[in-house]
């Protein structure tokens, strides 16, 4: 039946499209599902290509159930008359295989729960249980960047269980608060997001004349995540900060609130945007310089803000969130082919709102970073007709500071920051056996005030850190 | 002649360095019921550059570029290997993220890192007050297994490197790194650096 189907599938493939709206149906229909909790779903669900367009065994029984009717107004009765079926012969009904987080349209997509321990009792680790000693180590070699010592480890081992569970908890406090942890460890995590360039950096070594071509400070950025991400700060300012991190005189953070100059000699280095333009992390004039430069529509920035902060890289199909009308191709790219409209239809209404702020112009280099409320009729043609609305993750919004208060309110932001924490403690991507608890953590984040501390907390307490 | 002794001695090295504190069971092969209870998920994280370092600058008592400097021109976990130790280099080269995986030079990497942390660690016992190795007269002949400044000075490196005691069968083992082929003494100085370097290149102290 399913070889039939997609079969047939494979015979209309020239003649269909791949849905966009596909994967939000899906989440729709699954909200408990792994992939529309813990992780993002991609067109991959159903699709082995989407241009061109062609369907993996799910994706083709789903095609078969849907029978030409119109997709959105029948994929739920679709993936209910599919549930029981085992399209990818592996087994497990396609149901079992959703609720599991395992692909339904591939057999080698598979999760085999761990061996239950056998053999006598392991004298150096608590096999299958939470290990204290175990995770009092990782806590220390993580967040303080060195194992416990001699003394340390004896201490802790003379403990009782309770004890010791406290005691790890005053270790990752302590750790949280070193050097380590926030001149190394959290910067790190910071590279992608920032991606610095020394060459325009303030480090630079170019000079021109004397000038120093320092185009942008990452630095600021750098201090504002390493502020933002400990001391139990609202980590959601990450993308709503209208202040700065400068450092005293004494190289402590201090919060500075309005238009920082351009230092002397230099192009940039300063952050001139007025603050009510500001959008943290997304509105630094390094960011913006960086990802915008020539751009009219900046759609660079829009895709890696949309992938840094939110986890959803378009690129992978993941955050598909077509909104109606669009691509309206605004500046003649050719974004409104169907190849391109599947991503573009979701990455075009973020990209607008970016659309204001200066990148690089090269008459007026003092204007990076700079809010400029006509740059978008200056440069692009057909705005003042087109009027385009920003939207994100399917709301309408007004401004690239709303859209990235959105952003840092949705539950997208949540997992991704717990992920990227996850990830680097526990050294992989939540397994399926995983995911609970990993949906805990980031799910607690709104009681928790968007502490990453807090969440930190919870993630040593998991059996995904703890059971060796 | 450091190296020569240390590969004799590789076997009942390796036996050590798989970590096991239960004279081998627990290793790849399958021994049967005898066997202890394998770690569940096993997915062990390995020591990156940073933490490497760390850890040896903790463990031997070393400052920073003690640890390990590439022919004079930079740390060798910060600048010269910092890659394969599994770092990150958004600067130099565009590196935002270390690489997931180990690449064929880590393993050379880490023994070059581990073996001049232990070589300057014995050289500066060697030639001042003494840290880690106060119980070995340096100048002279390793002390044989039985000896109380052998067991100590093994019993010195668990704890510094491994946070604990050895076992009497560990102990046993690396009485193979006091003797030479002819099984006549090794210097203390060797025996010092061939122990250390055993211990801080075992699975033990580079996984966690």
């Amino acid at each position: 039946m399913c070889l039939l189907a997609f079969a047939g599938v494979s015979v209309a493939a020239t003649e269909a499209w791949a849905k966009p709206t596909g994967p939000r149906a899906f989440c729709e229909t699954y909200a408990d599902a792994p992939e529309c909790m813990g992780r993002s779903i991609t067109c991959n669900k159903c699709h082995l290509s989407t241009q061109p367009v062609a369907w993996n065994s799910f994706g083709g029984a789903l095609f078969g159930a849907l029978n030409g009717a119109a997709f959105d107004d029948n994929i739920a009765s679709a993936l209910a008359s599919i549930e029981d079926d085992d399209s990818d012969g592996d087994g497990l009904s396609n149901r079992e295989e959703i609720e599991l987080g395992t692909d339904p349209g591939d057999p080698l997509s598979q999760w085999m729960p761990r061996p239950t321990p056998e053999g006598a009792d392991n004298p150096s680790y608590a096999i299958g249980e939470y290990d204290p000693s175990y995770a009092h180590k990782r806590v220390r070699l993580l967040f303080c960047g060195a194992s416990p010592s001699y003394q340390e480890a004896k201490a802790f081992a003379e403990l009782d269980g309770g004890a010791q569970i406290e005691a790890i908890h005053d270790a990752l406090a302590e750790c949280l608060e070193s050097d380590f942890w926030i001149d190394e460890a959290l910067m790190s995590l910071a590279h992608p997001k920032i991606r610095p360039v020394k060459a325009l950096g303030a480090e630079t070594d170019v000079l021109i004349s004397g000038y120093k071509i320092t185009l942008a400070d990452y630095q600021w950025d750098y201090r504002l995540w390493q502020y933002l991400l400990s001391g139990d700060r609202d980590a959601r300012e990450l993308l709503t900060a209208q202040y700065h991190i400068g450092l005293d005189d004494a190289g402590n953070w201090r919060k500075i609130d309005g238009i920082i100059s351009n230092p002397p000699m230099g192009f940039g280095g300063g952050q001139l945007l007025a603050p009510e333009y500001r959008a943290g992390m997304l509105t630094t004039q390094w960011n913006l310089l960086l990802n915008i430069m020539f751009a009219a529509v900046p759609r660079v920035a829009a895709g890696h803000a949309y992938r840094e902060y939110l986890g959803l890289d378009l690129s992978l199909s993941q955050g598909v969130r077509p909104v109606a009308g669009e691509p309206l191709d605004i500046d003649a790219k050719g974004v409104d082919a169907a190849a391109c409209a599947q991503c573009h239809s979701t990455l075009d209404p973020l990209s607008y709102a970016f659309a204001y702020y200066e990148g690089i112009d090269l008459k007026h280099l003092n204007r990076t970073g700079q809010y400029l409320p006509e740059r978008p009729s200056e440069r692009i043609p057909g705005w003042d007709a087109a009027q385009p609305e920003f939207v994100v993750l399917d709301r309408k919004v007004d401004s690239l500071v709303e859209l990235a208060r959105e952003m840092s309110q949705s539950r997208e932001f949540q997992r991704n920051l717990a992920h990227m924490f996850f990830v680097y403690a526990v050294g992989h991507e939540p397994l399926p056996d995983e995911l609970d608890e990993f949906d805990a953590i980031w799910t607690a984040m709104p009681a928790d005030g968007y502490s990453a501390n807090r969440l930190l907390h919870r993630l040593v307490d998991t059996d995904a850190f703890g059971i060796p | 002649m450091i190296m020569r002794t240390l590969l004799r001695s590789l076997l009942p090295a390796l036996a050590l360095a798989s970590g096991c504190r239960d004279g081998g069971a627990g290793g790849t092969e399958d021994t049967g019921s005898d066997e202890v209870q394998r770690a569940q998920r096993g997915e062990l994280q390995w020591k990156r550059n940073a933490a490497l370092q760390r850890d040896l600058m903790r463990a031997l008592e070393l400052p920073e570029d003690g640890v390990c400097n590439e022919l004079g021109r930079g740390s060798c976990t910060r600048e010269i290997h910092h890659i394969s130790l599994g770092g990150a280099d958004p600067l130099r080269i565009g590196l935002y993220e270390p690489l997931p995986d180990t690449l064929v030079s880590t393993p050379i990497v880490l023994e070059r890192v581990v073996m001049s942390a232990c070589v300057n660690r014995a050289n500066l016992d060697r030639g001042g007050s003494p840290v880690v190795f106060t119980e070995l007269d340096l100048g002279a002949e390793a002390p044989a297994p039985d000896d109380e400044a052998f067991t100590a000075t093994i019993t010195a490196l668990y704890r510094r490197l491994l946070s604990r005691d050895p076992e009497p069968q560990e102990l046993t083992t690396l009485g193979g790194l006091a003797v030479d082929d002819a099984g006549k003494p090794v210097s203390a100085h060797d025996f010092a650096v061939l122990t250390c370097f055993a211990i801080g290149t075992s699975s033990e102290f580079l996984f966690f």
